[in-house]
Formats: C-alpha cells, structure tokens, sequence
C-alpha cells in the first residue's frame, strides 16, 4: 500500500482555500466563475479534451502529474458544460490542494505509475476526491455570493409552501421540493447543474433558512 | 537536424495568438467550428501543422494575424519548420510518464482497475 497521509480538510477550510484561489485569480466577484479561463490563462494548463475517457473507464477528467495537463472526457468537454465546469473546478483543486502531495511522486516509468495507481491508499485516494469535489463545488459556487442570492430567491418558494401549509402538510413534506425548486433557480446564475447546487445548499445548511 | 523545439514552436505560436486574443481553446474551436481535439493536438506539437497554404491562411484569420505582419511571416515559417516533422518518438514512455494523471475524477469516486491501466496509458499518449 502507497501512503500519503493526505491530511484532514475541513469544508469550512476549504471554503476559505476556494475564496483565496477565486481572489488569486481575480475573480472573486465574478458570476458565473470563468473557471475555464482561470485554467487556461491563469493555472496555465492545457485543457485538452480526450475521446474514450467516460465511456470507458467512467472517468470525467484528470490532472497531469506535471500540473500541466487537465484531461476532460471529449463528450462532457463538447455536450455537457456545467459537468464540463464542474470536472475543471474538481481538478483546479488538485492543482491548488494537492501540488505537495503530486510533487512527491516522480515516476520514472509508466509500470512505477500504474503500481501506485493500483496501491494509493484507498481513505488516500478518497480523501483527495473529496477534498477535489467539495473545492469544485465551493470555487463554482462560493459561499458568500450564495447566500444573498439564497436569500434573495426565497420569496419565489413562498406561494408553494404557503400552499402546502394551508393544506396541513408539515415542513419535511415540502423540504424536498423547496429545495428541488431552489437550485433550479440558482442552478443557471452560477452555471452548475441542479445536483451541484442541492449539495452546495446543503453543505452550508441554506436549506434551514427555508420556512 | 531540427530539435524538438522546432517541432513544438508553431503550436506554441498558435496558442500564443489565440490566448492573445482571450479566446480559450474551446471558446477559440466554438468561434471559428473547429474540432478541438484537433487543435489541442496542434498546439501541444502532437500534430503535424497543415500543409495546405489554404488552411493555413484560415487558420490566421481566424488568430487574426494581419497579413504581411511579422506574425503572419512567423507562422508559416513556423509551419513550415515544423511540417510533417514530428517525429514518432514525440510521446515516448519517458516524455508520457509525467503526462499521465495523477488521480482521476471518476463516476463512481473508485480507482481505475488495475487491468485498465494499459488501456488508459494508450489512450492517454493518443490525445
């Protein structure tokens, strides 16, 4: 087994790393993260679309071990742009997370690479995913715009739950749908797809502002 | 003999002039209907710049590059240079190992199965 005792992040952490990677880039106000931009002209890595990724081996993206290099599956890169986003936010992460932990890994042949492949540590390897997916999540959908335009957004959901309540149903009958109906309202200002949105709501428990 | 800057430098020059303009590669594909792929390949030396002056003269409008400039005199001699000059060795085990990702984003967040690793290694030296 290879280990590389990835430390432990908390959300709260890397909600801040997002921020300082958003203000680094100069982007910290900008709506809807130009995160392609932020790769290409700012991480300067090349972006190269790569046919056979997901239908494959059902993988979205990867970063190079030198950093220079972001894979996107050709399908998602062509036909699916928030998850297209979405897999660059997730491997700006590894860039900006994990340089330390790629750096510590020189492989000087192709069978030392798949033998590290095949043995990372598994909490390792989940760890750093995690902490890709959250920082994805967190760059593409940063805290502090998210909660005023929450906020903002909360009057639409009243005629419904005002519904909902006058026919006796309790709070947990209508949460779901509330929740549902507010990230397809923030969904298409932050450019991320619904499922990312429900998480990121989630993740910073926006949803108990929901009366 | 020409070294492998020679074969990388008009991709470089390319990307260079498309950054210049904002444009990233795939706003860069979107504008002007080109395949990305094929572009990304250009640019990283991975492909043989056309040979076609025709092409090429697309190509430079679509960067922009003003006719009878020093750019426009430096890409088709940067295309020239470096046509049908790849050599085959370009993507060789030694120059692929550093190209191969670290950790991948997968559907499933599990690792790649071991017997997929020389599959995925093609793969990766093809792109």
């Amino acid at each position: 087994m290879i280990q590389l005792n990835v430390e432990f992040l908390p959300y709260d952490e890397i909600a801040i790393k997002a921020y300082d990677f958003l203000v680094k880039f100069g982007c910290e106000k900008d709506i809807p993260v130009p995160i392609e931009e932020i790769a290409e002209f700012g991480l300067k890595v090349d972006i190269v679309p790569t046919p056979g990724l997901l239908d494959v081996f059902d993988i979205d993206g990867g970063t190079a071990c030198d950093l220079s290099t972001i894979y996107v599956d050709d399908f998602i890169y062509k036909r699916r742009p928030t998850r297209f986003r979405f897999t660059l936010a997730h491997e700006c992460g590894h860039i900006f997370l994990h340089e330390k932990y790629i750096r510590m890994f020189e492989f000087d042949s192709i069978s030392r690479w798949q033998e590290f492949q095949d043995q990372i540590d598994h909490d390792d390897y989940s760890r750093l995913e995690f902490q890709g997916y959250a920082f994805g999540g967190l760059v593409l959908v940063p805290r502090h715009h998210l909660k005023p335009l929450f906020k903002e957004k909360l009057p639409e959901l009243q005629p419904m739950i005002d519904k909902a309540m006058s026919q006796g149903f309790p709070r947990e009958s209508y949460i779901s749908v509330s929740l549902d109906k507010m990230a397809s309202l923030l969904a298409p200002i932050f450019d991320v797809s619904t499922d990312v949105m429900i998480r990121r709501i989630e993740f910073d428990k926006l949803q108990n502002l929901i009366p | 003999m020409a070294t492998m800057k020679d074969f990388t430098m008009f991709g470089k020059f390319f990307k260079e002039l498309r950054q210049k303009r904002g444009l990233t590669l795939r706003q860069f594909c979107l504008e002007n209907n080109l395949d990305p792929g094929n572009i990304s390949k250009l640019e990283r030396g991975k492909a043989h710049p056309p040979s076609s002056r025709e092409l090429l003269e697309k190509y430079a409008s679509y960067l922009k590059i003003e006719e009878g400039s020093d750019d426009w005199y430096n890409f088709f001699d940067y295309a020239a240079t470096c046509s049908g000059k790849i050599p085959m060795d370009v993507m060789k085990d030694e120059n692929l190992v550093e190209k191969l990702p670290f950790i991948f984003r997968t559907l499933r967040g599990q690792k790649v199965p071991k017997e997929q690793l020389d599959e995925l290694v093609e793969l990766i030296r093809r792109a």
